[in-house]
């Protein structure tokens, strides 16, 4: 399926939440990413026909889909960013109801029910209440029900969030696996997540598309902006303030650091190979700077 | 390859890329529109009523029980008002909660994003719900006008015209408050009805008047808050179809 977006905008008062968006989505796995506020949830819920657009339109294979209606939403799969469950349903009665809502044949969503919740690692715990599950239990059941008609399109909003190391792994195994032959439109802001599983990347920033091409494409930008040096400890603390610095490791007294920057910043410094966490650090540097005075506090 | 060496008469063109990408939507679209892929309406109903909360059935039932022992009872000291101030807020409490159950739940978005659409679940949720209680109303209105000796109608109307108002305040409510929490909404629920009730028991003597008078008014009554419930439901709908009632907002 051949997924437009075509000038989205999402206006709330005066703000526009989502601006202009423009993006056409073959198959494959696509990341958005983007800080806190930039606009991806707004964005999801439009493609996931959930909120109606203030201009522009979601096009599948060049129809709107407000006009496809059901048969859009026939081959969708959504994962929002929060969602809850009817009170007293368990594991199970929650993968039936969506079924249900899904249009499976009874049986044959018994039988898809079970396997997905095997999937994800829940069918030993299918008829407990899910209001005793935890966190990441929530989050695997989220994505096992939007999985559950099979959908060409799969859209989920941070999908790794709550997820352990273990869960997160096979959570990436399986996205690779959907993503060769369907469309697979995931947001995060966890580098480490998407950057070997995304085929595309779409960085996004007050609403806007600043950035969109594969892994290697987009770091290309900030190609001979990453230092690696080795400084004393004391040292560390004046390029910490004065450049964007990706990552701090100690080792015999000396501090380690990699840093992006136009200019050397330090005399020992070594250029090193761009990766998405640095270029995601290197765009959103105001937001990271927020970040980082929110942890000294 | 062009093959006019070969058949120098059977000249075949090289197609353009996007004559090809165009074939390939053309078959995808026809493949998207030709799929038989209507879930029969009686499916959704059916869906929606087993998963009904098991309190509405329950508290309709003692609507009825306690219609049902008042008149057989307490003939003396009950009359077809306070019967129906009684067995109606008891049909009616849970009833805007579980039309808006999915906002109050978290679930609209995967309800609205699923193939049968947020639309038609809360249209389904309305009838099933709404059907039910009118079923359930004139039952206890015909109880009591059988066994107090009251017109059937009068009371049919004044008790629709009560349910109506009663679930209108608590519509708009719910979105004045901007309530989207189940207990907290079954709260504000209970809240109005017993407010409706007190009111309601300060003007008995005009509202026996009613009763007891010509229908006329009776009917202009229900008109009025019909009017009022399709307003408050008008707004509802459009709010959730445009995607205004998330959570965080
Ligand atoms: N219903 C709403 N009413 C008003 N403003 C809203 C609403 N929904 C979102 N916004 C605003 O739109 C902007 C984008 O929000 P959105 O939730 O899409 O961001 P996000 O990228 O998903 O953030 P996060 O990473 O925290 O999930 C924010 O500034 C938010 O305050
Ligand atoms: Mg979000």
């Amino acid at each position: 399926m051949k997924i437009e977006l075509n000038d989205l905008t999402k206006t709330y008062g005066e703000k526009n939440a989502v601006d202009d968006f423009s993006v056409t989505l073959g198959s494959g796995v696509y990341a958005l990413l983007g800080p806190n506020g930039s606009g991806k949830t707004t964005l999801m819920r439009m493609l996931c026909d959930v909120l109606r657009p203030s201009k522009g339109a979601v096009l599948a294979n060049g129809t709107d889909i407000s006009v496809l209606g059901e048969q859009y939403r026939d081959r969708l799969g959504y994962l929002p960013q929060h969602f809850g469950f009817y009170p007293n349903f368990s594991g199970m009665d929650f993968m039936m109801y969506l079924a249900a809502l899904k249009g499976l044949p009874k049986l044959k969503a018994r039988e898809r029910c079970e396997e997905l919740l095997t999937l994800v690692g829940l069918y030993d715990v299918r008829k407990k209440k899910i209001k005793t599950y935890s966190g990441g239990m929530k989050q695997r059941i989220g994505i096992a029900q939007a999985l559950i008609n099979d959908p060409e399109l799969l859209v989920l909003d941070e999908p790794t969030v709550g997820l352990d190391p273990k869960e997160r792994t096979k959570f990436r195994n399986i996205i690779s696996d959907l993503g060769e032959n369907k469309t697979v439109l995931l947001s995060t802001h966890i580098v480490s997540d998407i950057e070997y599983i995304a085929d595309d990347i779409l960085v996004m920033k007050n609403g806007r598309l600043v950035l969109h091409g594969s892994t290697d494409e987009i770091c290309r930008r900030i190609d001979g902006m990453v230092w690696d040096c080795v400084v004393y400890p004391k040292e560390a603390d004046e390029i910490s303030r004065k450049y964007v610095v990706s990552n701090i490791r100690h080792e015999d007294g000396m501090a380690r650091l990699r840093v992006v920057s136009e200019q050397r910043p330090c005399e020992n410094a070594q250029s090193a190979a761009p990766c998405l966490e640095d270029l995601y650090l290197y765009y959103f540097k105001e937001e990271a700077e927020e970040h980082a005075a929110e942890i000294r506090a | 390859m062009k093959n006019g060496n070969i058949f120098p008469d059977e000249y075949i063109p090289d197609v353009e890329p996007s004559q090809i990408e165009k074939t390939v939507l053309c078959g995808q679209r026809y493949i998207l529109e030709h799929r038989p892929k209507k879930t029969p309406l009686s499916r959704i109903f059916l869906d929606q009523i087993r998963y009904i909360s098991p309190s509405l059935w329950v508290l309709q039932l003692i609507g009825l029980f306690v219609t049902g022992y008042c008149c057989a009872f307490l003939q003396d000291v009950c009359d077809s008002l306070m019967l129906l101030l009684t067995a109606i807020p008891l049909i009616a409490i849970t009833n805007v909660p579980e039309l808006v159950k999915d906002v109050l739940c978290d679930m609209s978005e995967l309800e609205r994003s699923s193939k049968i659409g947020g639309g038609v679940i809360l249209t389904v949720r309305m009838t099933v719900v709404g059907v039910s209680d009118l079923t359930v109303i004139a039952i206890v209105a015909a109880i009591t006008s059988f066994s107090m000796g009251s017109g059937f109608l009068p009371l049919l109307l004044f008790a629709l015209s009560v349910y109506n108002i009663e679930n209108a305040v608590c519509l708009a409510a719910l979105r004045l408050f901007k309530i989207r929490e189940r207990n907290s909404a079954l709260l504000l629920s209970a809240t109005i009805l017993i407010l409706t009730d007190v009111l309601c028991s300060s003007v008995t003597k005009q509202l026996h008047e009613l009763l007891n008078g010509s229908l006329l008014p009776l009917i202009a009554v229900f008109i009025v808050s019909a009017a009022l419930l399709s307003v408050q439901m008008a707004v509802f709908c459009k709010k959730l179809l445009i995607g205004g009632l998330t959570n965080e907002n």
